[in-house]
This record gives C-alpha cells, sequence and structure tokens, in this order.
C-alpha cells in the first residue's frame, strides 16, 4: 500500500468491526461499500405519484416556493387523472422506456407504495458525460408513459398535454433547474445548479442525510463523510499531498477510527467541550503524534509534530467528539455550529500554534456558518443547508458535524428532518443499504484489506 | 471501577494538582518583568505629546469637538436625538410629506430605535477639506458611488487587430489613419445609438446618452500621431513618464477600443448590457466606416468583437448567486486595481527605494496614494457588493465602507510607519519571507491596535468591529505588500492581522467573527486545491468565501495595490485596464475617488445617465451636460 | 501502549497579568470570583422570556416521554436539564465595552465551552449571543451576572440593539446604550435596570452592583492595553501566533510538508 498508516473501525456500540484495515480501504475508490452508496444517489430517481395526480388535477405547477407551493395556479387547465390507480402500468411503461439490453440483473424501475423509484441503467450512465440521465430520462419516460396511459395527445386534449410536462418539469427551461419538491426528484441536484466543479454528491440537504440514517448520530456521520468524502475525491481535493491527510481525516471523523471519538465522548460525557480538547491532546501526546518542543518562560509547551495528516485527524476526532458532546447535552442541532466555529481556538493556544483542525479551514467556515444560521443575511436552520452552501464549501470536514448535530436533536427545529426529509425517512426503509452504515463502512473495508496493493 | 475511568479519574486529579502549583508560580510576576511592564507603560506615558502631535489626533478634535484622547463622552445622551442631525431632520420632514401624499406611511423616527443619542458625528472625507454627514455615504443618496458603480459596469475594451486583419486580408482594404478617425468618429454616433445602416431605426436622444464615447488605447506613437486628439487616451500626459513608457512598451502596437456603455443602458438592464451595447454599436460603426455588407466575413467580425478579443470587467457569476458580466462581483481584484489612478504621477520606483529618495515626506505622499486608492476598493466591497448586491441594501456595511473614506486612520497611521521605514529600511527590499516581515507586521498591527486605545474617539468613530477589521487588513496588507511588492505577502500580513494579532489583542474581530476569509485565507494563500489559492490578483468577490462576508475587499485591493507599489510597477494585472480608467472623460474621478463621493455628499458632483431630457420641466443646460474636464487634478 | 506524558493543559501563553486571567477564566477547575448576589426572579425578569415564577415552555416533550429512533449515542451523552425537560431554547445576550472589559466576545466562547454544557454561542464584535435550553440559561445567567467577568459599567445586556460597544462612555462611566436598559443611580451608586435585555420597562428596576473602581477594572481587564499590559510586549503570544499562521499556510499548501523543527 502507499501508506503504511492502519486503523480499526468501531460501530456505534464501540465494538471493532475492522481490525487492522489500511486507510486506502477507506477511500471511495476502493470501499465497495461506498461504492454502492454513491453508484445509489448518482443513479436513482423517485417519482412521486399522488404528487404528480393532484398537481394534474389541480392545475398546479411551475412553483418557487419549497414549501406551501401555492403560488402559482391554473385550474382551468388541471385534469383529474386516476394516476395512482395505474400505478403499475406507468412503472412498466418507463422500465419499457429506459431499459437498455443486457441489464445486470437489477431491477431498474419498482414501484413502492406510491412512489417508483427508478434506478438508471449503468450503461446509460456509462455513456453519459453527466449524471444528468437520471432526470431527463426519466422525466420524459414519465411524461410519455402518462400520455400514452391515458391516451392524451394534443388533438384530443391540448391542454393536458402540456400540463403533464409542466408539473413534471417546472419551469424548466424558462428555470433553469425545477421546481422543488416537484413529483420527479433524485438524491443529488441537477448538473447545472452545481456551482463549482466536482461538487456533485456535496448537493445534497442535510436533512436529507438525517432521515437517511434515521437519525443515528455515528450513521449520520458516516453517511455524510461517505459523501462529501466523495466529492472532495472528485473535486482534486485529495489528490498526492492531499490524499492522506484526507483518508485519515474521514477515517477518524467519519467512521470513528480506533473508536477515538466514541473515547472521547464517553470519558467527556458529563464535561464540556474544552474537556474533549484537552483530552484529544493528551491522547495525541500520549499516541506519540505531537511532541513537546520547547518551553517557554511561562511554562507555556510548544508542541511540534512529525505528522500533521494525522494530527489533523486526531483534531477532527475531537471536534468530532464536542459537536456530539454539545448538541448532545442540549439535545439541540443548533448548538453544533458553536462547537465547530470555536475549538479551533482552543486547540491552537494549547498546542503553541499547531494548525487547527483543516489547517484552519473548518475555523473560518465555521465561524461563518454560526453567523449564518444566527442572522438575516441568509442561511437557514443547520438542517436545511445543502453540503456545498457558499458558507459550507470552505472545508470538506464541516459538513458530517452538522449532521450529527442534527441526528441529536429532540425536535427543536422548524425545518426538521421530517419536515424536509419526510420521504428520505421512508426511503431507508426502501433501501437497507443505509442502515447500519458505518457497521458496512467498516466491514467492507475488512473485506478487501487483504486485496489492497500499492 | 475500569482500568480506563481510573486512569481518567487520575489526569483529572494530577491536572488539577499541576494547575494549583503552576498557578503558585505563575501568579507572581517575576520583578524583571514587572520593571519591564512599568517601563513601557512610562515609555508610553511620555510620548502622550507626541500622539497630540499626530494627524488623528487634530481630525478626531474637528470630528468630535472634545479631546480625543478622554475616553468620556460627558454630553451623551444629552444632543437631542436625531435632531442632532440636519440630514436626519430633512429625512423626517421628507418622510411625512411622502406619507402624506401617498397616504402610506413612510420613513418615521418613532419606529425602531431611538437615533442619535449618541452624537451623529460629521465625517470629513479624506484629506480634502470636505465634511458630509454619514448618511450622506450611503450609496442611495450618493450620486459618485452610484457612478463609481456605473463606469466600471459601463466600460468594456475591444482589440481592433483581429478586425484590421479580417479586413486586410479577406475583404482587401486598408486601414489608414484616416479611416481609423472615420471610424472613431462613427463609433461616437453608435454608442449613443445612432443609425448607420438603415432608415427607420430608432434613435436616441444625444443628451441622455452624453456619457456614451469610445477611445483607443495604444502604445504605439505613431497610431497615436495618426489620430485626432479627440479619439484616444493621451497616456504621455496622463502618467509619469517612466509609467507610461511601461505602459505603452507592455500595449506595444496593439490597438484596443474602450468604449463607454450610456450610463442609463446599464442603470435600465445590467453590465451584462454593456458587452452586448459595445459589441453591437462597434461592429456597426466598423461596417459603416469600411463599407462592409451583411457579408459572411462580418460574422466573424461580430465573433471577434463579442468574444474573441474583447475584456469585460467582470466574469459571470456562479449560479447561486448569478449575475451577468461587468458586474462588480465578477471583477477580479487585480482589476478593482487597476482602476485605481492615484499613482498616476508618481516616479516608477519600488517603495523602499521611493522613501530612500524623498524621506519621510515623500512615504507619507505614496501611503497617501494607497490609502485614497484602496477606500474605492472599499465601497465596492462593502457598500456594493455586500451591503447591496448581497444583503439588499443595508445601512450597515455603508458605515465599513466609510472607515476608509473617514477619519484619516489608515494615512496617519501607515504615515507613521513610513517615518519610521525611511529612517530605518535605508531603501533596501524587504525578502519575500514571513519570518522577516512578520516582525514588521506585528510592529504596525500593534500600532493601529494602540491607536485605537489611545484614541476612543477613533475607536467610536469607526464603531464596530468590522470597521476595525477593515482599516486593520488594509493597513498590515498594504504594508506587506508594499515593503515585498507581493500582493501574496500582503493577503498573509492582512490575513494574520486580523486573524490572530486582532483578535487575541482584544478577543473580537468583526460582524460575527469578520475573521472568516483570514482564517480561510491562511490554509488558502498557496494551495493548489481547485476553490482554493491562487494570486491575489486573480481572486474577486465571486472567489467562493469572499462573496459572503465583509470588510475583506479593501484587504485585498490593498495587497494588490501596495504590492504595485511596493514593487515600481505600472500596472497590477492588466496595462489595458490601467489605461482606460485614466480616460478623463470619465464622470467618476478614479484619482480622487474620495473627492468624487465627498462632492457627491455634499450634493456638488454631476453624475452621468440623468433622465433630465425626456421629462417634463426639462432644464438641461443647468444639469452640468457639459462637464469640464480637469485635467490638472490637484492630489 | 506508549509511556503516558504528563500533560497538563496549557490553556494559553503567557505569563503576564492578563495572560493569567485569560488562562484562570478559560479553565473550569479554577472558579471565578462572586461579586454579588443576583435573585433568581430578577434573572428570570432581566431575561424577558418568561414571566417569573411561570412554569417553562416545552418545545418538546420531556426526553423521557418522546420515543426516538435508536441510537446509542443519545445514552451516552448526559442531557442538561433543561434538554431532558424539553425546554424553548432562549437566549441572552451580552454587549462588552472597548474600554477595559472584564471580558470580551471572544473570551466568552472560550469561557462557556469550557465551563458550559449544551451552548449555542456567536461572537460578534461588540456583542455575545448565548442561547441555551431556558432553565440552563437562567443558571448560566447567574453565573454570567454574578461574577468577575461582569462589571455593571462595561458589560450590558442588550438582546437588541447592541451598538455602543466601542463608544466613548457616559458622563458616569457606564457603556452606551441607545435603549438606556440601565442608568446609574447617584444615591445608591448602583448601575440599575430599569428595563429589560429587549428594552420593555421593568415593573421594578434591578439594581446590578456598583460599577467596578478603576483599579479593580485595570486588574480584571481582559484585553492586552497600551496602558495596562502593552500587547506588543507579549513575547509567547505572537510566537505562538506568528508560528500558527505560517503553520497553516504550509499545511494549507501540503499538510505532508509540516514537521517538528517549524
Amino acid at each position: 500500500m502507499k501508506y503504511k498508516d492502519k486503523i480499526d473501525i468501531y460501530n456505534d456500540l464501540s465494538k471493532c468491526v475492522a481490525k487492522d484495515v489500511p486507510i486506502e480501504a477507506l477511500s471511495p475508490v476502493y470501499n465497495p461499500y461506498m461504492g454502492k452508496i454513491l453508484d445509489l444517489f448518482k443513479r436513482t430517481a423517485f417519482i412521486n405519484l399522488p404528487k404528480l395526480q393532484n398537481c394534474i388535477k389541480e392545475g398546479k405547477a411551475g412553483w418557487e416556493t419549497s414549501t406551501g407551493q401555492d403560488e402559482c395556479k391554473m385550474p382551468w387547465y388541471g385534469k383529474d387523472l386516476p394516476i395512482m390507480d395505474h400505478a403499475e402500468e406507468i412503472a412498466n411503461g418507463i422500465r419499457d422506456r429506459i431499459k437498455v439490453g443486457g441489464e445486470d440483473g437489477e431491477d431498474i424501475v419498482k414501484l413502492i407504495e406510491d412512489t417508483i423509484v427508478v434506478k438508471m441503467p449503468k450503461k446509460v450512465m456509462e455513456i453519459a458525460a453527466s449524471r444528468d440521465p437520471v432526470y431527463t430520462w426519466v422525466m420524459v419516460s414519465l411524461a410519455q408513459t402518462v400520455a400514452e396511459v391515458f391516451g392524451i395527445d394534443p388533438i384530443k386534449d391540448l391542454n393536458t398535454t402540456n400540463m403533464i410536462k409542466a408539473v413534471i418539469f417546472g419551469r424548466y427551461p424558462q428555470s433553469t433547474t425545477f421546481s422543488p419538491g416537484a413529483p420527479v426528484s433524485s438524491f443529488l441536484k441537477p448538473s447545472n445548479t452545481i456551482d463549482g466543479l466536482g461538487c456533485g454528491y456535496s448537493g445534497i440537504t442535510v436533512n436529507h442525510i438525517v432521515a437517511l440514517a434515521n437519525k443515528r448520530t455515528m450513521d449520520g456521520l458516516a453517511l455524510a463523510s461517505i459523501l462529501e468524502q466523495a466529492a472532495q475525491w472528485e473535486m482534486g481535493n485529495s489528490i498526492g499531498w492531499y490524499e492522506r491527510y484526507n483518508l485519515l481525516g474521514y477515517a477518524y471523523e467519519g467512521y470513528n477510527a480506533n473508536n477515538m471519538t466514541l473515547d472521547l465522548v464517553k470519558e467527556n460525557r458529563s464535561g464540556t467541550v474544552a474537556d474533549i480538547v484537552y483530552s484529544t491532546i493528551k491522547r495525541a501526546l500520549d499516541d506519540g503524534v505531537i511532541k513537546v518542543k520547547s518551553k517557554a518562560a511561562s511554562g507555556y509547551r510548544f508542541y511540534a509534530t512529525n505528522d500533521f495528516p494525522m494530527y489533523n485527524a486526531y483534531e477532527l476526532s475531537g471536534t468530532t467528539a464536542g459537536v456530539i458532546l454539545n448538541s448532545g447535552a442540549m439535545r439541540a442541532g443548533q448548538a453544533a455550529s458553536a462547537a465547530i466555529a470555536y475549538t479551533h481556538d482552543l486547540f491552537l493556544y494549547e498546542t503553541g500554534g499547531l494548525p487547527d483542525a483543516d489547517t484552519g479551514r473548518m475555523q473560518g467556515a465555521g465561524i461563518g456558518f454560526a453567523f449564518y444560521t444566527h442572522s438575516i443575511y441568509g442561511g437557514a436552520g443547520p438542517g436545511a443547508y445543502t453540503f456545498d452552501h457558499v458558507i459550507l464549501r470552505g472545508s470538506g470536514f464541516i459538513q458530517p458535524l452538522i449532521v450529527a448535530g442534527m441526528c441529536l436533536d429532540s425536535g427543536t427545529q422548524l425545518f426538521s428532518p421530517e419536515m424536509t426529509s419526510g420521504a428520505f425517512f421512508k426511503i431507508r426503509e426502501t433501501f437497507p443499504i443505509f442502515q447500519d452504515v458505518l457497521q458496512k463502512v467498516g466491514e467492507s473495508a475488512e473485506e478487501i484489506k487483504n486485496d489492497l496493493k500499492g | 471501577m475500569t482500568s480506563k475511568e481510573e486512569e481518567l479519574k487520575k489526569f483529572v486529579e494530577e491536572r488539577k494538582k499541576k494547575m494549583e502549583e503552576e498557578m503558585v508560580k505563575d501568579s507572581t510576576m517575576s520583578s524583571r518583568e514587572v520593571d519591564y511592564v512599568r517601563e513601557l507603560y512610562r515609555a508610553s506615558q511620555k510620548f502622550i505629546d507626541i500622539e497630540k502631535g499626530r494627524d488623528i489626533y487634530q481630525t478626531m478634535k474637528e470630528i468630535w469637538n472634545a479631546e480625543p484622547l478622554y475616553e468620556v463622552d460627558e454630553k451623551m445622551y444629552h444632543r437631542g436625538g436625531y435632531r442632532q442631525s440636519t440630514r436626519k431632520k430633512e429625512f423626517v420632514q421628507a418622510g411625512r410629506e411622502v406619507a402624506q401624499r401617498r397616504g402610506i406611511p413612510s420613513y418615521n423616527r418613532a419606529v425602531g430605535l431611538p437615533v442619535g443619542q449618541r452624537m451623529l458625528e460629521p465625517m470629513p472625507v479624506g484629506k480634502w477639506g470636505i465634511i458630509i454627514e454619514q448618511d450622506d455615504s450611503h450609496h442611495m443618496n450618493n450620486a459618485a458611488i452610484q457612478q463609481l458603480n456605473d463606469d466600471i459596469k459601463r466600460t468594456v475594451i475591444m482589440n481592433l487587430d483581429l478586425a484590421h486583419r479580417m479586413l486586410q486580408v479577406r475583404v482587401g482594404k486598408e486601414v489608414t489613419p484616416e479611416t481609423l478617425n472615420l471610424y472613431m468618429e462613427t463609433l461616437q454616433h453608435t454608442m449613443g445609438a445612432g443609425a448607420v445602416a438603415q432608415e427607420h431605426m430608432n434613435e436616441v436622444n444625444p443628451y441622455l446618452v452624453k456619457d456614451a464615447w469610445a477611445k483607443i488605447i495604444t502604445g504605439s506613437d505613431e497610431i497615436m500621431d495618426g489620430l485626432e486628439p479627440e479619439f484616444y487616451i493621451h497616456i504621455d500626459e496622463l502618467f509619469h513618464p517612466d509609467r507610461a513608457a511601461a505602459l505603452k512598451k507592455a500595449i506595444g502596437d496593439s490597438i484596443w477600443a474602450v468604449l463607454r456603455v450610456p450610463t442609463l443602458a446599464v442603470r435600465m438592464s445590467d453590465g451584462e448590457e454593456a458587452g452586448r451595447w459595445a459589441a453591437m454599436q462597434n461592429t456597426m460603426a466598423f461596417i459603416s466606416a469600411y463599407q462592409l455588407s451583411g457579408e459572411h466575413v462580418i460574422s466573424d467580425l461580430a465573433y471577434a468583437f463579442k468574444h474573441a478579443r474583447v475584456i469585460h470587467m467582470g466574469d459571470k457569476m456562479w449560479s447561486s448567486r448569478a449575475r451577468g458580466r461587468n458586474e462588480i462581483g465578477g471583477i477580479p481584484d487585480g482589476f478593482i486595481a487597476d482602476f485605481m489612478q492615484c499613482e498616476r504621477d508618481m516616479p516608477m520606483i519600488p517603495y523602499v527605494e521611493y522613501i530612500q529618495q524623498e524621506g519621510d515626506k515623500g512615504a507619507r505622499r505614496m501611503m497617501g496614494r494607497l490609502a485614497e486608492g484602496i477606500s474605492m476598493a472599499a465601497i465596492l466591497d462593502n457598500t456594493l457588493w455586500l451591503g447591496f448586491y448581497m444583503s439588499g441594501g443595508i445601512g450597515f456595511s455603508n458605515t465599513v465602507a466609510t472607515s476608509a473614506l473617514s477619519g484619516g486612520a489608515n494615512e496617519d497611521v501607515l504615515g507613521e510607519f513610513s517615518s519610521l521605514a525611511s529612517k530605518y529600511l535605508r531603501g533596501k527590499p524587504i525578502a519575500t519571507n514571513w519570518d522577516i516581515l512578520k516582525i514588521l507586521i506585528n510592529m504596525i498591527v500593534t500600532y493601529v491596535i494602540e491607536t485605537y486605545e489611545k484614541f476612543p474617539t477613533l475607536a467610536e468613530l469607526h464603531w464596530g468591529g468590522a470597521h476595525k477589521t477593515s482599516i486593520m487588513g488594509t493597513v498590515a496588507s498594504g504594508v506587506g505588500g508594499m515593503l515585498t511588492g507581493s500582493s501574496t505577502m500582503g493577503l498573509w500580513a492582512g490575513n494574520y492581522a486580523i486573524a490572530y494579532a486582532m483578535k487575541e489583542g482584544w478577543l473580537r474581530t468583526g460582524w460575527a467573527g469578520q475573521e472568516i476569509q483570514d482564517h480561510l485565507g491562511l490554509p488558502y494563500l498557496c494551495s493548489y486545491r481547485p476553490e482554493e489559492g491562487n494570486l491575489t490578483e486573480l481572486h474577486g468577490l465571486n472567489y467562493p468565501f469572499h462573496s459572503y462576508s465583509a470588510g475583506h475587499g479593501n484587504q485585498r485591493a490593498s495587497a494588490n495595490y501596495g504590492a504595485m507599489l511596493g514593487r515600481g510597477s505600472a500596472w497590477v494585472l492588466s496595462p489595458v485596464v490601467k489605461v482606460a480608467f485614466a480616460d478623463p472623460h470619465l464622470a467618476f474621478d478614479f484619482r480622487r475617488p474620495r473627492y468624487a463621493i465627498g462632492r457627491a455628499g455634499l450634493k456638488e458632483f454631476a453624475p452621468d445617465g440623468e433622465r433630465t431630457a425626456i421629462l417634463p420641466a426639462c432644464d438641461i443646460l443647468d444639469r452640468g451636460i457639459l462637464k469640464e474636464i480637469d485635467k490638472e487634478f490637484p492630489i | 501502549m506508549a509511556e503516558k506524558s504528563e500533560y497538563v493543559p496549557n490553556v494559553y501563553p503567557g505569563k503576564d497579568e492578563i495572560s493569567e486571567r485569560r488562562r484562570r477564566l478559560w479553565d473550569k477547575n479554577r472558579s471565578l470570583l462572586k461579586y454579588r448576589n443576583i435573585a433568581e426572579d430578577d434573572i428570570t425578569e432581566l431575561l424577558s422570556h418568561r414571566s417569573v415564577r411561570s412554569a417553562y415552555v416545552s418545545v418538546h416533550p420531556p426526553l423521557e416521554e418522546i420515543i426516538e429512533p435508536y441510537d446509542p449515542i443519545k445514552h451516552i451523552v448526559v442531557p442538561t436539564a433543561g434538554a431532558r425537560a424539553g425546554d424553548r431554547i432562549r437566549f441572552i445576550q451580552f454587549s462588552d465595552s472597548f474600554h477595559k472589559p472584564p471580558i470580551a466576545p471572544f473570551g466568552r466562547a472560550r469561557l462557556y465551552l469550557a465551563r458550559f454544557r449544551g451552548v449555542d454561542t456567536v461572537v460578534y464584535s461588540g456583542r455575545e449571543l448565548l442561547e441555551m435550553r431556558e432553565r440552563d440559561l437562567e443558571k448560566a445567567t447567574k453565573t454570567l451576572l454574578e461574577t468577575e467577568i461582569f462589571n455593571p459599567a462595561l458589560d450590558a445586556l442588550k438582546g437588541i440593539t447592541v451598538h455602543g460597544h466601542s463608544l466613548r462612555l457616559d458622563e458616569d462611566g457606564l457603556m452606551f446604550d441607545a435603549r438606556r436598559r440601565y442608568i446609574y443611580d447617584r444615591e445608591t451608586g448602583q448601575v440599575v435596570y430599569i428595563k429589560d435585555q429587549m428594552g420593555n420597562v421593568l415593573d421594578n428596576p434591578i439594581p446590578l452592583g456598583p460599577p467596578m473602581p478603576e483599579d479593580e477594572v485595570k486588574k480584571l481587564c481582559i484585553t492586552y492595553s497600551w496602558d495596562t499590559q502593552p500587547y506588543k510586549a507579549r513575547t509567547e503570544l505572537f510566537e505562538v501566533m506568528t508560528r500558527a499562521a505560517k503553520l497553516r499556510v504550509m499545511g494549507g499548501f501540503n499538510p505532508e510538508s509540516i514537521n517538528e523543527k517549524m
């Protein structure tokens, strides 16, 4: 292997699920479970049939508001199509349209209760330059199928013909994107709305991940880490000099490497965030990651390190534990920002200036996050942020911590996971892959650890 | 108990014990240290008289009409509320009239907080002897700030070389001084939407577009000699000879046309309009002057003017804050520093050499130019971008920008530093190395910090942390840039000054931790990741982490502009852009931004883009249509 | 396992009085000096979130009564009393003067994170917001108002209209407040709150003690200042800061490039 570092992965019951795995086993490039999650995120679309039916019935399309969605109304174009009664037929129609010969045995279209779940064929995605077929193919095939099932065409029913298109596509292409909460959705934003190269996996809302993890903190952390890590890889932020730094960082922050995060939480379960900082530094010192460099006149000790990526991983673990402790004690997602933003000064002035987590990026982005989650200048409650929000994109390590904070929220937020992301709780039940994420990352790493070659 | 818990308990106990021991050790300072501190204090006290000799002392005295070093304001709460301000009284009166006429309430001082419990101090602008009120510097009240935005947005620069080649090679026509003059004459007509090719085209009242024109920029004396004097920018007259020579050499024989789209056009639409207007009118002028038809070659011409050889002042922005080109968010920082014209008459030698030659006075002169220039960046960043485009027009960030306009803190502190530098640097450049520079940066930053501490009146004038942060970043970046000639070093110094020095000294920075950009700025400084790093000249407000917090555009401008003065070069990023903004016909004064803004505060600034010509009771000639062009600016 | 280190937290560099004071405030094992007593009801009044002695308003049922999805972490971290009861999250906001304050915004953040549990705080230049579950907040407020970090003249409760930290002081030496929530009572020598933190007039004025005398102010000042502990003489702190800046730049460029000699 390229790197000598090996770690153990512990689940949220502090049980070791992977022993001595090389850190590369936690790379999205190698870890098969991560690969499956990313594939699912990229290829899956959802069709909300009741919404489709209601909107066509009421003549409702092209809204801009994310809740309420009541500002645009054209009842005169409404048509009561019994879409729900023909759900199976519509699913079959979509399947016929998007299937590609020689499928790999996957059922690409499933009707699950009132939702059609489409997984775009791999071949289609392979020949696409982007991941947009997850929208374009599904939307076009849905429109065609509905028209066909109900025998609608421009001669027989001119207005309904276009109402179907309007409900599915919203204002697109007058708008660059679709209406929020449109009947067809996917995990990730359409690629043309992404700001910046390689941020596709980062275009997801915090609350969606919280719901997919069913508010299980360490699973939320792990799932968020898989996605943000993948984005960091895609952005080129993890190449060469930054690779080990990122591998170690996510291992300790997202996957509970060596049970460090949970040890820190347990040691300080009735303590404060500052206690966690000191415990973290003590552990770094005990493990030989940092050492005393010199002593100043006041007795103040300057620390030094020969392995900053590892020390950074320790700091990330400490910050994660700090967020868990702070949000856990308050049982509120809003407390995450304080721990994210203001813990790093403690690390910095404790060590004599060793860089704080993510060499200061976390502090910078964290302070912005604290401000914008408490001000009139934009932002929202933490759950409504997307990972790639301009405030958060300063650091690739901040997003999982916000998810952790929101997992620990006991119902204090207006924009709660239940309100913004109800469908994702259901999706979790539909896709067992989202259950026990941390455990599965570890098991997957364990599986491949002997196959990895440098 | 498990061994882990025992271990933990032991650790806590040991820690407590150690801390107690340390406490006893630490609680008494060594006699040497006590002496040292006492000595410093004594020394400081001795210098009170020197403080009184500082420019800032006089400025504060004028503003507050009180002892600047005294930290109590005895008249606080006793000044009659908003009535102490002429402007506020006018607003109340106007609000009342508006409410009565329209039947909907308007401006009303009875709602919200009681304004004027403190002193609503007058605001002297720069060193121009102009005193305005704070409200006069709000961008909605200040026509010069609006014109600053407009003059940038309405500028597009197009290169003619490709078009000329097309003429010669594909059409077989010659380009001569006569044809070029004809083209320029036609262009002045088409820039104001005058028709040249067809009957029945709607045309525009020339009074409305009196600010639409075009000029040639070239480095070739021969070409300039062949042009009518009103058709080109006179580099030799506008710049110090050394600067002119450098700019002309860099531009070479290329011929550029800088086109000024009417202010009214960009105000009605947006900056993106400028490129379209300029390309269309330029192409029309070209077709007319060279007698081209709707033939195939003119599509190449259109492509050259619209895409291949055009310089917009700003790029398109990311979709989450999408705007077209030529809006301020898309301007690279290097261009912003090139818009500034304050150094034009200064010799083109590095700062440290200049102060060696010119001594204290010269040192202060150059620093004055830096302070004058970056005030424009402060307005662009705080007032217009963050306060207006991003935040929807709040008054707060306006006041942050005005910290660069008023009070003279930048000049004072930078001037003091320059005096020291002229004594001690002896004309030697400073290596671009943090370990060396940090000593000087600490010196200047603590000087700024102490200035605020010694002058409670200055602290009151720059009443928010964001104001002080803004000054701190400007001063440190400027000094870093000027000493080393490196914008990156300048930015490093600015980031350090805020994220560490200011923060730890006072345990506060600015508006909700204004150090966001400074914490991110340090790891980003030399990073090769896609969204991080890069030369400061190529940053800007669309660079994601610069887009959403205030008080740092001036920091980067100071690093860029300071570095230019530091290395003794004639431009920052583009020699063409530098020359384009030397154009004396521009309404905004890019050489004396604070002067223009101050005059607008006095309602003495005549902006472009007014609609008087098409409004009832038009009184055109009284509205400054024929603006006097002031070639010899005092500065 | 590697040999155990004898780790004692540094907390903060510097040997001067201000550095020492910072160390003390930010170390929860060292107590804060108590200066005054403030009745719990007065605190409730000043905060103005609920009526005195009224029941706490809940944002959700008590934790024991909520059925939450399975998560072992929720059983590890001990929730605060307010969280357990399901209290609303409410706030207190302090403004600290620029002129020799006993505490300043980042000082508060570090103190809050060291001494309180379950805190949400945002640091501004003149003010600092602290949000907690309501009963936890009231408890914390007691510490914040009764101890050495509150000088009634230079620190103030300002729920809204926070402006004024950097202004000169008024004729009585009090920090500016556009809403005049507090006044100096010349007869009793106390700073008296006549309005709550939101600027609503109180039925009964609440005295919060006299302004601290000047020598005390200097002794308790948390910021370095030219006439107390000159900042420029703080060599240890400057060493930490300049090193930190350099290491951040190096770490941002190439995290592997940092070595123990730096």
